[in-house]
């Protein structure tokens, strides 16, 4: 009789753990962020560039990203391509540490993003040639997504990390991404902050490629033959603001898109009164002179 | 008996936990459906839904399906019918000269896309592109938008789009990612941006009723949400101008913060909810300030946006040492990913 009730108890136990398991399934679905590789192939040659795309799925709306990815010994990283990224602004450009062996980048997407599938960058990577695995993996301190909150909340991570079996003399499929558009247009802007610079002038500047991603900024000053490397914000050199600046936008395939902002005070305007008050002078002295001849 | 009974409640118990799962699970999911925005593709030879014909894909049509007697039917770059070459069968007249063969023109590659919404009568919408403001535009009376642009590369965008009320204050930003096709016009249809909203009171005394009010599209039904321990939903529709005002009684509500928000109906199409309004319950009324027109946060150049400039002022600051106060968003002592995260969320391009 006792056995018999404790087999009960234990039946009723086991259902009312069974429930409590459905209903978690059920209703406490978990919600988080999804950063995962996207190969071109499962397996990986040895020979020719190699293509890893790393997407995101969000399922929160989320609007910050920083990823760092341990890039094993056994892998060259070629190119980090941004192109076509759903990141608007890089606070950190993707850059290789040699030592740590770590892709790191970071940055924004104002407004927020939710959706499945979305890119983040294109790892360009090549092996080193021997036989073996190669795994991709996530370095989880320097990797996180932020809720597109007004307190800037972290949000829950899926992190998938890739192991791709390498071939020997395996020649991968060449992806080549053939970049034929230009640079977005963009308006580059003059502003001044207390806290910048000095307060000096300097200029603001972003835009993205479609194609490749953009490469570098030059800020020209005054001609379009003398520019500099330059990253926004930029000091600007001529704080007088009275000449011509171009900011050339260069994606990774050298295509350009130069945005030219006007002198914001003009020089030409000064060299204007100086001639006009030449002019003054000289009807004043010619006058003057008639006058004089006349009376003579 | 005794355990068969135990048994009998806890097969009753369960069961109600898995309806009760069931339910609530579907509250949850009923809660996340809101604003859908259709994207489709004119130029990708797919006839869409609102399309009549896509490139040389005419759906079967011809000029006499479509009440002409002979000639070329041909989809134009809206993806609709150009009957311009079909014919209607007339009686003979004098024999005309047969015109000369047209040169032909080779039109213009154009990736573009159009953005179809609602947003508020003659508000000001601005669209933004990559978080930079590509168009702005004023609604019509009956708050329906329109926008175009054109010159894009093909790839993948980010678009987001505001309103201003008629009281200057701005909406939530709608964001949604586009691909687009090289050649190909894409439609953006269904935008919906939610509701402004504003309350009276800052503090208001238990008991008291507090005004919650706002603007959307003319006769819209409004769902206005109320957080307490339980939440409070209320209906109201707006006017003829799309502006709203509800009163709600505080008695239930708890004393402390509390906040509201709300959505808008029309046509079978839903908004996202607003931006929230706060107010605390309390032992007086206190008047609430006018809504402010600046972002509470991220303006660090003080121009009433929060945009690029305010982006590389942060970005100048990103982990050096000391950064001033308005550039560290959270008060902790540095500029790092956080901050760029709460100024993303307070953007206005």
């Amino acid at each position: 009789m006792k056995t018999k009730e404790i087999k009960i108890k234990n039946y009723n136990f086991a259902l009312l753990f069974f429930v409590i398991i459905l209903v978690f399934c059920f209703s406490n679905r978990t919600q988080a962020a999804r950063l995962y590789f996207e190969p071109q192939e499962a397996v990986i040659g040895s020979e020719k560039d190699f293509s890893v795309g790393l997407k995101v799925d969000a399922e929160n709306q989320i609007n910050a990203i920083s990823v760092g990815i341990f890039i094993p010994l056994e892998i060259a990283l070629i190119d980090a391509v941004i192109g076509n990224s759903i990141i608007n602004f890089w606070v950190e450009k993707p850059s290789f540490d040699e030592s740590s062996r770590l892709l790191t980048f970071s940055g924004i997407i104002p407004g927020g993003f939710q959706g499945e599938k979305e890119p983040l960058l294109t790892m360009k990577i090549k092996t080193a040639g021997q036989e073996g695995k190669a795994i991709l993996t996530f370095n989880k301190e320097k990797t996180k997504i932020y809720l597109h909150t007004s307190e800037g909340v972290e949000d829950s991570l899926e992190l998938e990390s890739l192991t791709l079996p390498i071939s020997k003399g395996k020649e991968n499929i060449s992806v080549e991404i053939i970049d034929r558009y230009l640079p977005e247009d963009f308006k580059p802007e003059i502003s001044r902050d207390p806290n910048v610079f000095e307060n000096k002038w300097f200029l603001i500047f972003a835009t993205q490629d479609k194609g490749l991603g953009i490469d570098h900024y030059e800020v020209c000053e005054g001609s379009k033959t003398k520019c500099a490397i330059a990253e926004s914000p930029y000091l600007l050199q001529n704080q007088k603001l009275n000449k011509k600046i171009f900011v050339k936008a260069v994606d990774k395939s050298g295509n350009e898109k130069v945005a030219v902002i006007l002198p914001q005070k003009s020089s030409l305007r000064y060299q204007n009164y100086w001639i006009v008050g030449i002019i003054i002078a000289l009807g004043a002295i010619a006058i003057a002179a008639r006058r004089k001849i006349k009376k003579l | 008996m005794a355990s068969k009974n135990f048994h009998v409640i806890l097969i009753g118990v369960s069961i109600f936990i898995i309806i009760a799962a069931a339910f609530f699970g579907s509250e949850v999911f009923a809660a996340e459906i809101t604003a859908t925005i259709k994207i489709t593709v004119c130029g990708d030879g797919v006839i869409a839904s609102g399309e009549q014909c896509d490139g040389g894909n005419l759906g079967g049509a011809t000029c006499t399906s479509r009440g002409f007697s002979a000639g070329a039917l041909s989809c134009n770059s809206s993806c609709e019918f150009n009957v311009s070459a079909c014919t209607s069968a007339t009686a003979p007249s004098g024999g005309g000269g047969g015109g000369g063969g047209g040169g032909g023109i080779i039109a213009p590659v154009v990736t573009s896309i159009v953005f179809d919404g609602r947003a508020y009568p003659k508000s000001a919408v601005t669209l933004l592109k990559d978080a930079q403001i590509a168009a702005t535009t004023v609604a019509g009376t009956d708050s329906n938008f329109q926008m175009t642009l054109s010159g894009l590369s093909a790839g993948n965008y980010i678009f987001s789009v505001y309103s201003e009320d008629n009281r200057g204050i701005r909406s939530s930003l709608l964001t949604f990612p586009v691909s687009v096709t090289f050649g190909a016009t894409t439609k953006v249809s269904g935008i919906f941006i939610a509701p402004t909203i504003a309350v009276d009171k800052s503090e208001v005394k238990r008991g008291e009723n507090i005004a919650i009010f706002g603007q959307s599209v003319p006769n819209g039904e409004v769902t206005i949400s109320v957080n307490s321990e339980a939440e409070f939903f209320n209906k109201i529709k707006t006017d003829a101008s799309g502006a709203y005002l509800y009163n709600f009684d505080t008695s239930p509500l708890e004393n402390g913060q509390h906040f509201t928000k709300s959505k808008v109906a029309l046509g079978g199409e839903i908004t996202s909810f607003s931006k929230t309004a706060g107010f605390t319950v309390g032992a007086k009324t206190v008047m609430a300030e006018e809504p402010k027109k600046a972002p509470e946060k991220g303006d660090l150049n003080s121009d009433k946006r929060v945009n690029l400039v305010d982006f590389s002022v942060a970005a100048y600051w990103y982990k050096r040492p000391s950064p001033p106060t308005s550039a560290d968003l959270n008060n902790d002592g540095k500029v790092n990913l956080v901050d760029f995260s709460i100024m993303a969320f307070y953007w206005t391009g």
